[in-house]
């Protein structure tokens, strides 16, 4: 009962503090939003998220029209005529971000090609910028479509033409071009997921990321004010005097742990539920093991906030210390961005983190449609860090309670 | 010389707060950090981690087809080349193959039809070969998709010679040139698209990049941590008149301009202290070219300018030094994030997103910064930098006068 007390009593103090709303709620809604915004998408009613490709039709032939319109039809970029004034600025286009790549077609070009002298096509793109990499990549793969319907298209030529050496024409690419829109072998690609019938990348909404990873990033975040009381405790020497009452040591710890949490728990699942109604996250694909795993990130979060508020002597050191924990275990953890995209080293020093573990957790219910079996190990080793640095907490406030 | 007494004071106790110390330097050299391990790699690219892909071949070739296209395509997609990219596990049944991606064994799982060697030959309309990817892997399965498509199309391509050329020949010859022009198609090595496309990089370009990634992040979080800097030296005052040392100041004989004068110097003293700390510390450890001196000056005093400026106006909307901290910390995290701090890597962002941005100091501190980096002069930078300072002045001509009434009340100036 007096550990019930305990809690109340710091819960009053944390809501009384107006900066409560702020920290707990209104930040990480206001940051999954933003980056869920940012993050583009190719859905209906979305901007056309592909690449703008500046192109400089220099040879003007019908073989570059049939280039023209491979790479029309690519998903990556979206290739727009320069003017002769922009034609001459190609590089400070570039640079400057206006267009992610120029593609010049230089006069002469189509003649070689049918003469079968090939001369490349010259991609001017910035190797330094995602967009260049992206860029350079999908006129990689519209060339290597033309340029293997010009083979198909030779090949028909010589097979079935009288004159020795004959090659395909224009016509005969776009034939080509034309029937390779149902190939004889196709590829369906399909997202694994609980029902195994998704179309590829359609289950990764943008929020799928944003949400989760701003509920990890800010279950730390939000520690400060929690952390905060137990500090303030200390530094009034409230802990030491209240440790001379009857009141049993074990007690005062656990109140103060219950108390961060239920401020932890709180907020986790109010901005789930935010996830789940405003942005369709689907949180309850597995509710089950969406509650034990959140359950797991609360108890984790909460014995780090006893952790700070255990060694931190000031408030300047619990907001310096929550900080550096968030950008820390937020970013190496995973919140920021996928671990698949990372380096080998970061990705080896990733799972180092107990954020890694959440995140994987939350990718495994949302976004493969994992049940319980798959969401057991996380929560476990979350439960296992929570238990390590509850163990730190309690042996630092049993020395020095002050 | 008591201005710069002054300031030098605020300078000195500035550097003693653990707290401002790791939000002016550690903050913004840790982000940073973070972001160049993430995505450093010896090519300096960002690296994919290889992709395991269950393959079940249920190919099952026509009696006398002269090839078994499953195999085929298997061995493509097992060739040394590709080994950085996919590694390839057969297994039994599509069940099997599917079990691995959902156990997350493996990154994606290939299913070859039972007719994909009969619609090869022309035996069977289309095949469809199934690819069941992980959502959580997205990028893996992106390149695991190329891969398999690339060597689709060099089946298909034979295929489609084949029936092109059906459709024009006719006769009993027909079918030995449908298989002739398959042959050709086949045997015709690749024209890989590096030999179609030659690349060049615009003149002035970073070389790398994972360092022109870090360069930005490091911008961005210099600009976002700058204004916080500026806020916190602005906030001195209010913490001086509750600590009781202003009015005691003020018994002295000193003038109030020249209190509040020696305040916003300690506070451009202590901004240009982090800039330069920030500048030279990034240069050293994560290899960043800042850009040529005279913008890279340029672009540092209009920053200095509109976070001390942007400071001052957000200190007359707070009463104690208690409010300023969720305060300073709402408003700097909003419009730094409007500004595109936040998303300073992204590419291709809404058209709203760069709008918006233009509303902010950050925006223009940021538009100004970038063009730095890119090593561009004062020419080009221009607008965005007197937008910069002139957004910092007009803080200043709003901050100022409300900062005298307020903390100079029965003060002689």
């Amino acid at each position: 009962m007096k550990a019930l007390a305990i809690a109340r009593k710091d819960l009053l103090q944390v809501m009384r503090d107006r900066r409560a709303l702020i920290f707990l709620l209104l930040m990480p809604v206001a940051f999954t939003l933003f980056f869920g915004l940012a993050i583009p998408t190719t859905g209906a009613g979305s901007h056309d998220a592909r690449l703008q490709l500046g192109l400089v039709d220099a040879d003007g032939s019908a073989l570059s029209a049939q280039l023209r319109r491979v790479l029309a039809d690519s998903g990556g970029v979206r290739p727009e005529a320069l003017d002769a004034v922009q034609a001459r600025y190609v590089d400070d286009l570039v640079r400057r971000g206006d267009e992610a790549g120029v593609l010049r077609i230089p006069t002469g070009w189509g003649a070689a090609l049918a003469a079968g002298a090939p001369e490349p096509v010259t991609l001017v793109v910035d190797p330094s910028t995602q967009a260049g990499l992206a860029t350079a990549q999908a006129v990689q793969a519209a060339v290597q479509r033309f340029l293997a319907a010009q083979r198909v298209a030779d090949a028909v030529a010589a097979t079935t033409s009288a004159t020795p050496g004959a090659r395909g024409s224009a016509a005969d690419i776009a034939t080509v071009l034309d029937a390779w829109r149902s190939p004889p072998l196709a590829l369906d690609v399909r997202a694994a997921g609980s029902n195994g019938t998704n179309e590829a990348g359609a289950s990764e909404g943008p929020y799928d990321q944003a949400s989760p990873g701003m509920i990890v990033q800010f279950a730390v975040y939000g520690l400060i004010l929690s952390a905060m009381v137990l500090v303030i405790e200390r530094k009034q020497r409230a802990l030491a005097r209240l440790a001379t009452t009857p009141t049993p040591r074990a007690a005062i710890l656990a109140g103060h742990a219950l108390a961060m949490l239920a401020v932890v728990l709180a907020q986790v699942l109010v901005l789930e539920a935010f996830g789940q109604w405003v942005l369709g996250v689907d949180y309850l694909a597995s509710p089950l093991a969406m509650a034990v795993l959140t359950l797991a990130l609360c108890v984790w979060a909460s014995s780090l906030g006893m952790l700070i508020g255990a060694f931190a002597r000031s408030e300047e050191q619990v907001v310096a210390w929550s900080l550096v924990a968030m950008f820390v275990l937020a970013g190496l953890g995973g919140a920021w961005f996928p671990l698949e995209v990372t380096s080998a080293t970061f990705r080896s020093f990733a799972h180092v983190m107990p954020t890694a573990w959440a995140m994987d957790g939350f990718r495994n219910v949302l976004l493969r449609g994992a049940g319980m079996a798959q969401t057991l190990r996380p929560s476990l080793i979350l439960l296992a860090f929570g238990a390590a640095f509850f163990a730190l907490a309690v042996g630092r406030l049993a020395r020095r309670p002050d | 010389m008591k201005l710069l007494a002054l300031a030098w004071k605020d300078l000195r106790r500035q550097s003693r707060s653990g707290l401002l110390l790791v939000m002016m330097l550690g903050a913004p050299l840790l982000l940073t950090g973070l972001i160049d391990l993430a995505f450093s790699s010896p090519a300096g690219t960002p690296e994919i981690a290889t992709v395991t892909l269950a393959v079940a071949n249920l190919d099952t070739p026509p009696t006398g087809a002269p090839l078994a296209a499953g195999h085929t395509l298997l061995a493509a997609l097992s060739a040394p080349e590709l080994a950085p990219l996919v590694h390839v596990v057969p297994v039994d049944g599509a069940d099997a193959a599917r079990a691995m991606v959902a156990r997350g064994d493996a990154g994606a799982a290939l299913v070859i039809p039972a007719d994909f060697t009969a619609a090869l030959l022309g035996r069977a309309s289309s095949a469809t070969a199934t690819l069941t990817t992980d959502p959580a892997r997205p990028l893996g399965a992106g390149v695991v998709k190329d891969v398999i498509q690339r060597a689709l199309d060099g089946l298909s391509g034979s295929a489609l010679a084949a029936r092109l050329t059906l459709q024009q020949v006719a006769g009993p010859a027909a079918g030995a040139l449908a298989m002739q022009a398959a042959m050709l198609v086949a045997t015709d090595a690749p024209r890989g698209a590096s030999a179609g496309v030659a690349m060049e990089a615009p003149a002035g370009s970073s070389p790398s990049f994972v360092t022109r990634m870090a360069a930005q992040v490091m911008g961005a979080m210099m600009i976002f941590f700058v204004f916080f800097t500026g806020a916190y030296g602005a906030s001195s005052l209010l913490r001086e008149q509750e600590e009781g040392t202003l009015p005691r100041l003020y018994t002295t004989p000193t003038g109030a301009a020249t209190v509040l004068g020696g305040k916003f110097l300690g506070t451009a003293m202590t901004l240009a202290v982090q800039i330069a700390v920030l500048l030279s510390v990034s240069a050293l450890v994560f290899g960043i070219r800042w850009g040529r001196p005279l913008p890279l000056v340029l672009a540092s005093a209009a920053l200095i300018i509109a976070a001390a400026g942007f400071g001052v106006l957000l200190l007359a909307f707070v009463r104690t030094s208690r409010q300023s901290g969720p305060m300073f910390g709402v408003v700097l995290t909003v419009t730094g994030m409007v500004g595109g701090l936040m998303t300073s890597t992204f590419t291709n962002l809404p058209a709203s997103f760069e709008l918006a941005s233009r509303f902010t100091p950050q925006g223009w501190a940021m538009a100004a910064w970038r063009l730095c980096l890119d090593g561009r002069g004062v020419g080009a930078m221009a607008v965005s930098l007197v937008v910069t300072v002139a957004i910092g002045l007009a803080c200043l001509a709003v901050g100022v006068p409300l900062m005298r009434r307020r903390f100079t009340q029965g003060v002689a100036s």
